[in-house]
């Protein structure tokens, strides 16, 4: 997903504030890899023209570094105004709800259940595929940040909530599929009953 | 690889009699991290019993590599659980009274492997764990997650072709357990060893490369977590199916030995 401009100048200003040394553009794309790659891509033009633009605003600033044998690079610290901006944002309340993917499936399951219950069957393990492939980018992502030097505590509380919900989801997948072969196989035997009281007492 | 076919296994008769298996069709390639999940009773660790050649299938065959371990005479497969198949349990099986270094070392003793060499791999499997500051304690003096780390060890010091895991963080708190899984994980991706793990743990099993979900018996789902194109790369993980075995190329082995 493309990160909103707003929230990316906030992300940016999150990682700046973290680096009270400073912090060049690469190390900046690195981290902000590391730790939001789940949710938003970022590509170089973009990350320098949001730099740009949090330096005209006045809430970061730049130097220039003077490398030996190597191009110049900028560093960029975070200013009073930027850290303000950084509080504003971290303060106020948050304009959405997460939404969980059960919320659509119950909706699909309610009008399914009654058409084809093979249907039902192949849309839970589907869903359950998707949701251990959640799972297994969470994992990947781990091991990712387990490799960065960058403080990502709450990076890390983010993702163990992000499990704790599939972990969740995927028991109520089970819940909904045992459920359900109990009914198919309970309309099933009721069937085979009606069906062979018909053969005696015809 | 490891394949089974047909694999079929009732335990009891008459009305206690429960299926552990009713024709399981599966193929691990060498390299692979195969998590295999399912409710309590679907069979999955007689399954794991079955590949370590602990439980004989009623019907059907299991080979690893060329090999039928079905066919096997009862000395065959105790030389080739010594030294092909590393196994993890769930509550680590160590001796209590041998410290962390003599517990990796015993599938060598039993092997008639002389001192020295003995020494030198017991090391090098407590480094791959990074357990060797711990090699003189014994299980007593241990926290789980390090109980765990020596019976790796243990399932690593003979180079085994395959690693059988039931439950290994089943026993173990959240944070222990994660480094179970991320060790497991490391040890795969760096030696290549073929593993299959039973896990009820979702959030384990998602470091896997591959999920086999077994219900009453039979492989009811089979989905491939990793990436296709690279190591991490995310493309082809987005949205991960259920599929049929055999369609992912696996990694390429490179024995420990």
């Amino acid at each position: 997903m493309k990160i909103p401009a707003g929230n990316l100048n906030f992300a940016l200003l999150g990682l700046v504030a973290a680096r009270t040394s400073g912090v060049h553009g690469y190390q900046l794309k690195t981290e902000f890899e590391a730790l939001c790659e789940d949710f938003w891509q970022l590509n170089y033009g973009r990350l320098y023209r949001a730099l740009d633009n949090l330096e005209t605003s006045g809430e970061l600033v730049g130097q220039q570094q003077v490398q030996i044998g190597r191009p110049n690079r900028k560093v960029y610290r975070i200013t009073s105004k930027g850290e303000q901006s950084l509080d504003d944002w971290l303060l106020q309340p948050l304009s959405d709800e997460p939404r969980p993917l059960r919320d659509e499936l119950s909706l699909r399951l309610l009008f399914l259940r009654h058409r084809d219950p093979l249907k039902v069957q192949r849309l839970v393990r589907e869903q359950r595929a998707i949701y251990m492939s959640r799972l297994a980018r969470v994992a990947r992502r781990r091991r990712k940040l387990d490799g960065i030097d960058f403080e990502a505590t709450v990076t890390r509380l983010v993702m163990d909530g992000l499990e704790m919900r599939v972990k969740a989801d995927l028991s109520w997948l089970e819940h909904v599929e045992y459920t359900l072969i109990e009914e198919m196989a309970t309309a099933a035997a009721t069937t085979i009953r009606d069906q062979s009281t018909e053969r005696t007492n015809p | 690889m490891i394949r089974f076919k047909n694999v079929h296994k009732t335990f009891g008769t008459g009305d206690t009699q429960v299926c552990a298996a009713q024709g399981i069709d599966l193929e691990i390639p060498v390299g692979q991290l195969c998590g295999i999940m399912g409710p309590s009773g679907s069979g999955k660790s007689t399954l794991l019993h079955i590949a370590a050649g602990l439980v004989d299938a009623d019907q059907g065959s299991v080979s690893i590599g060329a090999r039928d371990v079905s066919r096997m005479t009862a000395e065959e497969l105790t030389l080739m659980r010594r030294r092909e198949v590393g196994v993890v349990f769930q509550f680590f099986n160590l001796l209590p009274y041998l410290d962390a270094r003599e517990n990796v070392e015993l599938p060598l003793l039993l092997d008639a492997v002389n001192t020295d060499e003995r020494r030198n791999r017991a090391t090098k499997a407590l480094e791959m764990v990074g357990l060797l500051h711990r090699a003189t304690h014994r299980p007593p003096q241990m926290s789980g997650g390090e109980m765990q780390r020596v019976a790796i060890a243990r399932a690593l010091v003979i180079s085994p072709r395959l690693v059988l895991a039931d439950e290994p963080t089943g026993n173990l708190d959240s944070a222990a357990g994660r480094q179970i899984i991320s060790l497991l994980r490391d040890i795969n991706d760096s030696t290549g060893v073929t593993m299959l793990v039973v896990t009820h743990d979702p959030v384990w099993a998602a470091n896997c490369d591959r999920v086999v979900r077994l219900v009453d018996g039979l492989v009811s789902e089979d989905t491939y977590l990793k990436p296709r194109d690279s190591g991490d790369g995310e493309t082809n993980g987005r949205r991960a199916r259920a599929e049929t075995s055999g369609k992912n190329g696996g990694k390429a082995a490179t024995a420990l030995r």
